[in-house]
């Protein structure tokens, strides 16, 4: 599975990148913002790990930018982020964030977020 | 500055304001909407006192340019305490903040580096292994929670990306402050009194969207985890 990593800070994005893989993945695509990670986003990324603020395009306005793309529409997106304040999760869940990950994270949460959403979806695309 | 010389600082200029705002009203020249400007207040009493009228006694008039002489002899102290102290602190608290930050981030990057690099080992020992049929279980054990533990090293450098936001979000407010010094300082024009002018903020590269956050924690993980868990299943159920 191809995921798209969107993080400002590389060193998170290093950390992310190796858990995602520690946890089984084997492919993964680097955005510094959310600019680039739209750049990069296409019919090939099969899951979006985000963190929310961000220079340039935040991970909000990412995922709402996603969601309008034909190819972005079903597509999971995960928010990584240090915000959990309830408005915070409300504002995700408007712009059609699948779940959320309280920085800093542990890997067990990693894994079973993605695979909640992964099951989730598969359960979706098969009703 | 110490906080104490800080507060009293804070006291000093409110006092002094204060005045200055008794003085204005009482020398009548004002009208209620224009007393909080004390610029606004010196340019009316000098027209006022330049035109020959204004309904004052002579009197009034001197005991009012006196009060307000005053005032400003004790806000040209204050400038200058700002100007030799506090501003200049803050810009060397800011580099420190940014130094550490900068510093956490190498640091950070290094030791993520020296991880990778030790992760990869036991994955090359763990080939070696295999490729040599070695039937040691607890071997591969050992290799398996060394693995788990060097992963679980790198989950902990998560610290650097939130501490350095909770450095940002230090540095943003002292940034807040040094400007709102700046102001305070500035209100009387120090070049009038023969005063050099008060030190600029220090240059800072061009602030785009925030990127930090005020709660950014390293604390109470799993319990913030599970207050986000519960919004998001409670939402989801009610939508």
């Amino acid at each position: 599975m191809n995921i798209l990593v969107v993080d400002d800070s590389a060193t998170m994005r290093r950390i992310l990148v190796n858990s995602i893989y520690r946890v089984g993945f084997t492919e993964c695509v680097e955005a510094g913002d959310g600019k680039e990670g739209l750049e990069k986003f296409d019919a090939s990324i099969q899951f979006v790990i985000a963190d929310w603020n961000m220079p340039k395009m935040s991970g909000l306005d990412l995922a709402r930018a996603i969601r309008q793309l034909p190819e972005g529409n079903q597509v999971p997106i995960l928010r990584v982020t240090v915000r959990s304040m309830k408005e915070d999760i409300v504002a995700a869940i408007r712009a059609v964030v699948n779940d959320y990950i309280v920085k800093p994270f542990t890997l067990r949460v990693l894994k079973e977020k993605i695979d909640a959403v992964m099951s989730r979806q598969g359960a979706a695309a098969l009703s | 500055m110490r906080a104490k010389d800080f507060s009293e600082l804070l006291y000093d200029s409110e006092a002094t304001l204060r005045l200055v705002d008794n003085a204005i009203l009482d020398m009548g020249a004002i009208d209620a909407d224009r007393q909080s400007s004390a610029e606004q207040a010196m340019r009316v009493a000098d027209s006022r006192a330049s035109s020959g009228h204004g309904g004052l006694g002579r009197a009034d008039s001197v005991r009012g340019y006196s009060e307000i002489l005053g005032v400003l002899a004790s806000l040209r102290q204050s400038r200058s305490v700002l100007e030799n102290s506090t501003v200049g602190k803050i810009q060397q608290t800011h580099e420190k903040l940014r130094e550490v930050s900068d510093a956490t981030e190498t640091v950070d990057t290094d030791i993520l580096n020296g991880l990778e690099r030790a992760t990869s080992m036991v994955d090359i020992l763990d080939g070696y292994a295999a490729e040599h049929s070695e039937p040691d279980d607890r071997a591969a054990i050992i290799r398996g929670t060394l693995r788990d533990e060097l992963v679980a090293l790198v989950g902990h450098l998560q610290f650097q990306n939130i501490t350095s936001q909770q450095l940002k979000y230090a540095s943003s407010v002292l940034t807040d402050i040094e400007a709102r010094l700046a102001q305070i300082a500035t209100v009387f024009d120090p070049s009038d009194c023969g005063l050099a002018p008060l030190a600029q903020p220090a240059a800072t590269a061009p602030i785009g969207p925030v990127t930090f956050d005020l709660n950014a924690s390293t604390q109470n993980r799993a319990e913030r985890q599970a207050k986000v868990d519960e919004v998001m299943m409670g939402k989801k159920a009610s939508a």
